[in-house]
């Protein structure tokens, strides 16, 4: 197998999420009735995550740069170059956070 | 959206014997690595310290993947270590060894520290990419 150049650690990223939101309908007799309605926010949530890059030194440099913006989708093993072309088939926007975690 | 942090970047290899002693003085690292040099017939290798009493290990000859966690695990074992217990379980999720590179919070990036014996296989490779990652890191 191929040396890789890992890029790790925990991130904040927006997700959305489905919440019940409670409103009102009239009837038709005039009441007012409570329903719930299901809706979908926005919420920031922490997450961990881990690509593994193969390539070479420019691709590679670049796909980091990249890695800075879009945030792994889990445990991502993936070519630079590939990464480099399509960053969302492999990546969450979001951004990096400081913690004290395992290699 | 813009980070202020930056993530962790690492060397990753599932054929180099690479070792992460957390809590551990220098001279008990080296000789852990002697031992297991020897004993495994590694070859040479090279300490980088990643922070206080912390050491990396990384040893020069080629494994397959199978007798490299033999080989950590063996340590693992008989020094006694939580931390490279710890470390050791995580490398057997992921299925390949990662050593930090760059600079981890207020930790600088891990500086070699000792070499012994021959360096002309594994430890090679592994101070190419090494190389290659700290070139990404300085335009960050």
């Amino acid at each position: 197998m191929v040396k890789r150049l890992s890029v790790y650690g925990d991130y904040e990223t927006t997700e959305w999420v489905t919440v019940k939101q409670r409103s009102w309908i009239q009837r038709v007799d005039g009441v007012w009735q409570r329903y719930w309605k299901k809706t979908r926010v926005p919420v920031t949530v922490e997450r961990s995550g881990r690509y593994e890059f193969t390539g070479t030194g420019k691709d590679l440099y670049r796909a980091v740069k990249l890695a800075h913006h879009y945030m792994p989708r889990g445990y991502v093993e993936v070519d630079a170059r590939d990464f480099l072309e399509n960053p969302e088939d492999y990546g969450v926007l979001g951004e990096w956070v400081d913690r004290d975690i395992e290699s | 959206m813009t980070s202020n942090h930056n993530p962790l970047l690492g060397f990753t290899d599932d054929e180099t014997v690479m070792l992460d002693f957390d809590d551990t003085h220098f001279r008990d690292v080296r000789y852990w690595a002697r031992r297991v040099a020897h004993f495994f017939d590694l070859g040479g290798f090279l300490i980088l310290k990643s922070s206080e009493n912390n050491y990396h290990v990384v040893f020069n000859r080629r494994v397959d993947w199978s007798e490299n966690m033999s080989i950590v695990a063996w340590v693992s074992l008989y020094s006694n270590k939580e931390g490279m217990r710890k470390w050791f379980l995580m490398q057997c999720i992921k299925g390949a060894s990662t050593l930090r590179v760059g600079p981890k919070g207020c930790k600088s990036s891990p500086r070699i520290v000792y070499r012994e014996d021959e360096q002309d296989e594994q430890i090679m490779g592994f101070l190419e990419k090494r190389k290659n990652i700290k070139n990404c890191i300085k335009y960050f």
